[in-house]
């Protein structure tokens, strides 16, 4: 497959249009000419909020959608099912468990904390899956199966918590919806080093999850350590849905969409995949959050309600092309 | 046969957690032939099978190869260079095409990242061109025959470039005339010194094809040898519970079981009857069934 450079070329322009738009809209509208006037001479009076504001929020928008996609492309190459993504392995509902349980044990906590408490409860639910699943690791559908239940059970908690302590979870509540609102340039470090280790990995084993889609036996007949693959695969999977979701909450369907679409424009090769479902990820996070604040202003909904408004609809759409699964 | 066994299994236990299928079994198997391994469904046919391709891994003993090196002490890699390995149902990756599919076949040889080297290509080629699949590499594989589809997967296991194949029931999909064009290939195979150990149900087409029996049941071995010498009346009564003649094949003179006929002259279809009693005969015959 050749057609990956042309086609991470063309989104890469699409991006650039959607982050210009992204940056110049808003309750200040700030025009194209003014915004190349800031970026490239830096003498503007938009500079505060170009700088403080919309820059740093574009920035981590365009990452944590990046890193969902890669995390849904990885989920989806171990269980071999288009309706895997880091959700249903539990990942989400533990960071959220973890998030919600955190803010009423130490109801006056600082909010700087949130992200490492909801990394720890992605990185645990983790742990729980492997145990649970220990059994049935090299069983795809089981796998998948046990992290659903786990995901109810993680939402049946918080639903619990919510209703016993409705006042001291209400900051969470903004938090679970999953939203890029009010994050600073603080957070960037909270996700960057992520992406900077893990799609090296992710890269190292394209290869063998291509090989992976044969099935167990030939995969392991042609040399892969099939077990061990899925094991890096996952955990690489949970790490890069665990620091999304620390930097922004719950945002589902980026991580189930972006893989689809990608492999809807370039074939079945991971590597090739690799480059477009990160740009695709980061397109749905930078337009959802765009939506998200020019929808109704000044009212600025959460990025999350826009991600499932586009995607669910979209995935029902793709769910009816596919037929090979 | 002087050459040293291709397959030394020594003491041999294999199972599904807590479920042995088999137990402390040992066995050679010849180098440079053909070995059908045969027996009824559970037998631990499949098992052995990939025991050999350590795709399970033994609960008790070890298989040794030619060269006394025992499948425990080879990475994963190095075992997938020298035995390759076609499962019953591999899956077809979505949209893939046959020659990234054959392609699939030089893995153990190369890198990570899988870059195919010219060298690597034209491997991929002569087995393309051996399996006469040449004319398809560009088709998705999803869309083809069940007889292209088994022709395209081995080539990926030509492509693997082994000394050893093990083939787990290659004819089950074929219809009849595609299972005989690849038993003749791995007869083919064998021509060029490899060695085969193949799993099949029809004991016919082992009997014809093979340079020996393995007879299992149960997890046992209860014969090993030419099939001339291995097939009994008794054993078939005895392994398979199948009332049988054997005669020989009227074209290869290798043993052909003919099962004896146990139903009621009555409900037997008679060839100089009329079309109504024939159409009656049927019908108990699918009664049956």
């Amino acid at each position: 497959m050749t057609r990956w450079l042309p086609t991470s070329v063309t989104l890469l322009m699409v991006l650039l249009v959607f982050a210009a738009w992204h940056l110049g809209f808003g309750a200040v509208k700030i025009s194209l000419p003014e915004l190349w006037q800031t970026l490239v001479h830096g003498q503007s009076d938009y500079e505060f909020i170009l700088y403080g504001y919309r820059m740093p929020r574009l920035f981590i928008a365009a990452l944590v959608g990046a890193a969902l996609a890669l995390s849904g492309l990885l989920v989806q190459g171990v269980v071999r099912n288009p309706l895997a993504s880091p959700d249903i392995l539990g990942v989400t509902g533990g960071a959220s468990l973890a998030v919600v349980g955190f803010s009423i044990v130490w109801t006056g906590a600082s909010v700087v904390w949130v992200p490492f408490v909801a990394l720890a409860g992605g990185f645990a639910s983790l742990g729980c899956l492997l145990w649970l699943a220990r059994p049935v690791l090299n069983q795809s559908a089981s796998l998948a199966l046990v992290g659903v239940a786990l995901s109810a059970l993680f939402a049946a908690a918080i639903d619990f918590l919510l209703t016993l302590y409705p006042l001291e979870i209400n900051s969470s509540l903004i938090w679970l919806t999953g939203s890029v609102w009010g994050r600073n340039w603080s957070h960037l470090p909270l996700i960057a080093p992520w992406l900077a280790v893990l799609i090296p990995v992710a890269a190292f084993i394209a290869y063998r999850l291509d090989l992976l889609d044969l099935g167990d036996e030939a995969a392991t007949s042609l040399g892969t350590r099939v077990g061990r693959l899925r094991l890096v695969a996952l955990v690489t999977a949970v790490a890069l849905a665990s620091a999304s979701v620390s930097v922004c909450g719950a945002i589902s369907f980026v991580g189930l969409v972006a893989p689809h679409m990608a492999r809807f424009l370039v074939g079945h090769r991971h590597l090739p995949l690799i480059p477009v479902c990160l740009l695709l990820g980061a397109i749905l996070m930078v337009s959802a959050d765009l939506f998200a604040r020019i929808l109704m202003p000044p009212i600025e909904l959460p990025a999350g309600i826009v991600t499932a408004f586009i995607g669910a609809p979209y995935f029902v759409f793709l769910i009816t092309r596919y037929k090979h699964w | 046969m002087t050459l040293p066994p291709a397959f030394h299994v020594q003491n041999l236990t294999v199972g599904y957690d807590q479920r042995i299928i088999i137990d402390r079994l040992t066995l050679s198997l010849g180098q440079g032939r053909l070995t059908a391994l045969v027996g009824p469904n559970g037998c631990g046919k499949s098992t052995l099978l990939k025991s050999l391709a350590h795709l399970l891994t033994p609960q008790h003993g070890q298989v040794v190869l030619q060269d006394g090196t025992t499948l425990n002490g080879l990475s994963t890699k190095a075992i997938a260079r020298r035995i390759a390995l076609l499962p019953q149902t591999p899956l077809v990756p979505e949209g893939i095409r046959v020659f990234d599919l054959v392609a699939y076949g030089r893995s153990p040889h190369l890198n990570a990242f899988g870059q195919l080297r010219e060298h690597d290509r034209e491997r991929v080629r002569q087995a393309m061109t051996r399996m006469d699949v040449t004319g398809l590499a560009a088709r998705p594989v999803a869309q083809l025959s069940g007889g292209q589809r088994q022709r395209v997967w081995m080539a990926m296991i030509l492509a693997q470039d082994t000394g050893i194949v093990l083939l787990d029931e290659p004819t089950t999909y074929l219809d009849l005339a595609h299972q005989y064009d690849l038993l003749e290939l791995v007869r083919e195979l064998i021509g060029e010194g490899r060695t085969v150990i193949t799993v099949l149900h029809d004991l016919n087409q082992a009997c014809r094809f093979a340079d020996e029996l393995v007879v299992m049941k149960e997890g046992q071995i209860m014969a090993q040898g030419k099939p001339e010498t291995v097939i009994s009346e008794p054993l078939l009564a005895e392994v398979f519970g199948l009332d049988a003649r054997i005669v020989p094949d009227p074209e290869s003179g290798t043993p052909l079981c003919v099962p004896r006929v146990k139903r009621p002259a009555s409900a037997r279809p008679n060839p100089a009857g009329e079309a109504v009693e024939l159409r009656a005969a049927s019908c108990a015959l699918t009664a049956r069934s």
